[in-house]
């Protein structure tokens, strides 16, 4: 290229004092050789442009501008060293021109000339870098390498082999132009390379630019990849939500929640509401359409907007009033009981006259096993009612009853509610059980709950914690049972019906056991009525010998253990019928559990027979007095609760004021003491029944004459003398018959209660009705009784 | 003006103009003694033109001049490129015994070559 150079010598030494037009550019300079896109649009060098096009070989000189801002360079705005270079194609289009321009050579600008309406310079061709060596060959390398790295980042699907464009004749400073040309350097750097006087300088600047763009090119593509990877995992996600609507779609259930909604908005719709409470629950419901399905709330609410679309607000089960009909359901299940049935039939009647009446709100109460719970059921049969039982034994927490408020995690209605939500209907007969029981601590007070709960004037707008709207419990047939009523506080006792149920005489029982318990249990071991029958004889030996309660539960168990004991043997083999006979009952139960309840065959001075009611029913009581010499005081023992203490002192004091009406000799007694025990010294008494024993005992005692044995005797004294009138009389009756005492002292205004008593027992007991001490004491201490009759009959 | 350096290649590569000079195009023909070789050169002048020979390479160099250069022009379109050309075709004789002839002929520069006597 010898020639070549010389040519271009020639040419530069003629374009010496001719002045070439001045094309500045922006943020790139131009290199020899190399081809360039350029977009004119500034007035002046569109001018320039036009300038060189005019020209023979449309040569012009372009210059990189020191700040790319600059709209209007002038001379000390551009570099000193430019590139002369051709314009190759051109096409002009509304004021702009399109131009491909060529670099040819490096060029220093010798003046610029600012006559013309654009920029003109007189230029000084500068020579081509040169230089050859190790260093030079290993940089131009090592370039190479980073230009086709560099490439292969940029376009990784068809890379361009930069050795290619190089060419073969692997010129250093041709290399260092391209690959900075390449690069996005700006005008500074690219001017930095342009004016590298040799092949080295030009080489290392090209290296040093493209080492650090390849570099940023690096970390720019693991960016784009990382990015390319987070999206990529979006997209599987996305994709697998896609997925599983699809087959939640295929499924029906498309968008569960929206789907839970809208079932929850149907079961509001479809429950028969009142307008208040649809209101609320189509409040809720809207809250629970904003609520995300994962917040804790959404199942707070989702459950409360349940229990309201549940609860039968306005459903109900008719009743049936066919009283003939009830009468045989209360018959077929529960032996006499007639005080209660007679109770539930008249309010059949009531509610056939008037179905708006309230419901009435019994109290069953009597000693564990005669049925109260049962009774429950079969109220609730012949009314054709639903039945729900709740046990509010050992209850201490008012928000048992009356729930939780929902602000608390967990809540739940309360048992009330809960119970209804259960039965389905709003008027079902709901038993509370052991409301005796009920339990009472800081938590607030159960009882207090229940009497809003039991109060018809109230219960039409029963307020739950939870629900927190009104809901209507008058139409509930409430029936509460216990045990004693002594534990019921007296405002919850106040608004409940109270129905006795007293213990069972033997006969009653062995009754009950033929009609219903023989035949249930015989039933529960598998086996037929035929193939056993236990005989009224053997039944009574089981009810005397085997069990020792008010009710039949321990009878119950005793059948039972029979019909077990026979069933067995009917597995083992045995075909024909059985008959446990009286004489059997020990082969099946073992040994007799009880001995007969017997008076005491003897009863020296200062002993009485007296009667007790327990929750188990009645029983035989004996009253011991001794005298306590040397300690003039009065000793009361086995566990006595305060109203049979004063009890004693008052009978004790009634005796000393009256001793010389009774002709009772108390000279010996002034300066001793008297001890009275009640035993069985392990069971705690109470009560003001043992009043008229109390009194017997000791006059015995001060009398040293032994009081009737055969005489039982119950009553409240007075200390004016009276004996008034006392509760548990049937129990009481049955103890003595069962403990063979035939006759029985008793107020004459307990007369009345007599008539519960069976029959049979009735007709084998005597009855002495008293009025005052005196009368006790003549019967009892047939001694004393002569001389008490004329003050007595004065009374 | 606004000008991007496109790193993504090299367009001006792709638009069928190389680097340096431009080549105008060729024809090479075979004949009984030697070579023919036709050069599209139009609007070239023939003082403009060097023809020579170098080993095996046949060089044909010289400077295209726009000729409508006068006052009142102005160019909208320019696709013949101008200024420097040079062309540098090999042949597999030994071009510096050979017999060199070149003629234009309507815009053609025809270049004989006898490399056999």
């Amino acid at each position: 290229m010898a020639e070549n150079s010389e040519i271009t010598k020639k040419r530069s030494e003629s374009l010496r004092k001719a002045l070439l037009p001045v094309l500045p550019i922006r943020n790139a300079v131009l290199y020899p050789d190399l081809l360039m896109p350029l977009s004119v649009g500034r007035e002046a060098s569109v001018a320039a442009a036009n300038a060189a096009l005019a020209g023979e070989e449309k040569t012009l000189l372009i210059v990189a501008q020191k700040d790319g801002q600059r709209e209007d360079p002038g001379p000390d705005d551009l570099f000193g060293v430019g590139t002369r270079a051709v314009i190759r194609r051109m096409s002009r289009s509304e004021g702009t021109l399109e131009l491909l321009v060529q670099g040819v050579e490096r060029v220093k600008v010798v003046r610029y000339d600012t006559s013309a309406p654009y920029l003109q310079a007189e230029i000084e061709a500068l020579p081509a870098p040169a230089g050859e060596g190790v260093e030079v060959e290993a940089l131009f390398q090592s370039v190479l390498e980073l230009g086709q790295r560099a490439l292969h980042i940029v376009q990784p699907e068809q890379p361009r082999s930069l050795e290619s464009i190089v060419g073969s004749e692997r010129d250093p400073a041709g290399l260092a132009y391209l690959t900075s040309s390449m690069l996005n350097l700006g005008a500074e750097k690219a001017q930095r390379v342009l004016e590298a006087a040799s092949n080295l300088e030009a080489l290392e600047l090209a290296h040093a630019f493209l080492a650090h763009e390849v570099q940023v090119l690096e970390l720019r593509q693991k960016i784009a990849s990382h990015a390319a990877t987070e999206m990529s995992k979006e997209q599987r996600e996305y994709m697998l939500r896609q997925q599983l609507r699809a087959i939640q779609e295929e499924l029906g259930e498309s968008k569960p929640e929206a789907a839970d909604l809208e079932l929850l908005r149907k079961r509001i719709e479809e429950a028969d509401l009142p307008e208040a409470v649809r209101k609320e629950a189509e409040r809720e419901l809207d809250r629970l359409a904003r609520l995300p399905a994962a917040a804790p709330d959404y199942q707070i609410t989702r459950g409360y907007v349940e229990l309201v679309a549940e609860l039968p607000w306005r459903h109900g089960t008719r009743d049936a009033l066919d009283l003939t009909a009830a009468r045989a359901v209360l018959d077929e299940d529960h032996y006499d009981l007639d005080d209660v049935k007679q109770r539930i039939l008249e309010h059949l009647a009531v509610m056939k006259l008037n179905p708006g009446a309230h419901a009435p709100i019994l109290c069953l109460v009597g000693p564990p096993g005669v049925g109260k719970t049962s009774l429950g059921q079969s109220i609730a049969r012949a009314l054709g009612r639903k039945f729900e039982r709740m046990s509010l034994g050992g209850l201490h927490d008012e928000a048992e009853l009356r729930g939780h408020r929902r602000t608390y995690i967990g809540a739940m209605p309360g048992r009330i509610l809960q119970a209804i939500r259960r039965a389905g209907v709003n008027n079902p007969l709901l038993m509370l059980d052991e409301v005796d029981k009920l339990g009472r601590d800081f938590r607030g007070d159960p009882a207090s709950a229940l009497l809003e709960i039991l109060d018809p004037a109230q219960n039409g707008s029963f307020h739950d914690n939870y629900l927190d709207l009104p809901f209507d419990l008058s139409k509930v047939f409430f029936i509460a049972t216990a045990n004693t009523l002594d534990s019921i506080p007296a405002p919850l006792l106040d608004r409940m019906e109270v129905l006795r149920l007293s213990g069972y005489s033997p006969e009653e029982k062995v009754a009950i056991a033929q009609r219903y318990i023989v035949p249930r249990r015989l039933a529960e071991a598998g086996l037929k009525t035929e193939q056993a029958t236990i005989p009224d004889e053997a039944l009574k030996r089981i009810v005397n010998r085997y069990t020792r309660e008010a009710g039949v539960r321990e009878l119950e168990r005793a059948v039972g253990t029979i019909a077990r004991k026979l069933a067995r043997r009917f597995a083992e083999g045995k075909a024909e019928p059985v008959e446990v006979s009286a004489a059997q009952v020990p082969e099946y139960l073992g040994a007799e559990r009880y001995s007969r309840e017997r008076a005491r065959g003897v009863l020296p001075p200062g002993v009485a027979t007296g009667l007790a009611w327990t929750e188990f029913g009645g029983e035989v009581l004996y009253v011991e007095a001794t005298r306590l010499p040397g300690r003039p005081r009065l000793r009361l023992t086995g566990s006595l609760g305060k109203v049979m203490r004063e009890s004693a002192k008052a009978a004790q004091s009634y005796l000393w004021s009256h001793a010389d009406e009774l002709g009772l000799p108390l000279e010996k007694f002034r300066r001793d003491g008297v001890h009275i025990h009640v035993p069985s010294g392990a069971v705690p008494k109470d009560g003001p029944s043992a009043g008229v024993a109390m009194a017997s005992v000791l006059a015995s005692l001060y009398a040293n004459r032994p009081v009737a044995k055969d005489v039982a005797m119950t009553g409240e004294i007075t200390l004016a003398g009276l004996v008034l009138p006392v509760g548990g009389i049937r129990e009481k009756v049955l103890a003595a018959h069962r403990a063979g005492l035939r006759r029985v002292i008793l107020p004459r205004e307990n007369a009345k209660d007599l008539k519960n008593l069976p029959e049979q027992v009735r007709a084998e007991m005597t009855f002495v009705e008293v009025d005052t001490v005196h009368d006790v004491l003549r019967e009892a201490l047939p001694g004393v009784a002569q001389q008490a009759r004329e003050p007595a009959a004065a009374d | 003006m606004s000008y991007r350096i496109d790193l993504l290649g090299f367009p001006f590569l792709e638009r069928g103009v190389s680097r340096g000079p431009w080549q105008p195009a060729a024809d090479v023909y075979r004949t009984q003694d030697g070579w023919l070789v036709k050069f599209d050169l139009a609007g070239v002048k023939t003082e403009d033109v060097t023809v020579r020979a170098a080993g095996h390479a046949l060089i044909v160099s010289g400077v295209r001049r726009d000729m409508q250069t006068g006052q009142g022009l102005t160019a909208y379109l320019v696709e013949i490129a101008y200024s420097r050309f040079e062309r540098r075709i090999e042949f597999p004789d030994d071009l510096d015994r050979a017999c060199l002839t070149a003629t234009f002929c309507n815009g053609m520069l025809v270049v004989r070559l006898r490399t056999r006597s």
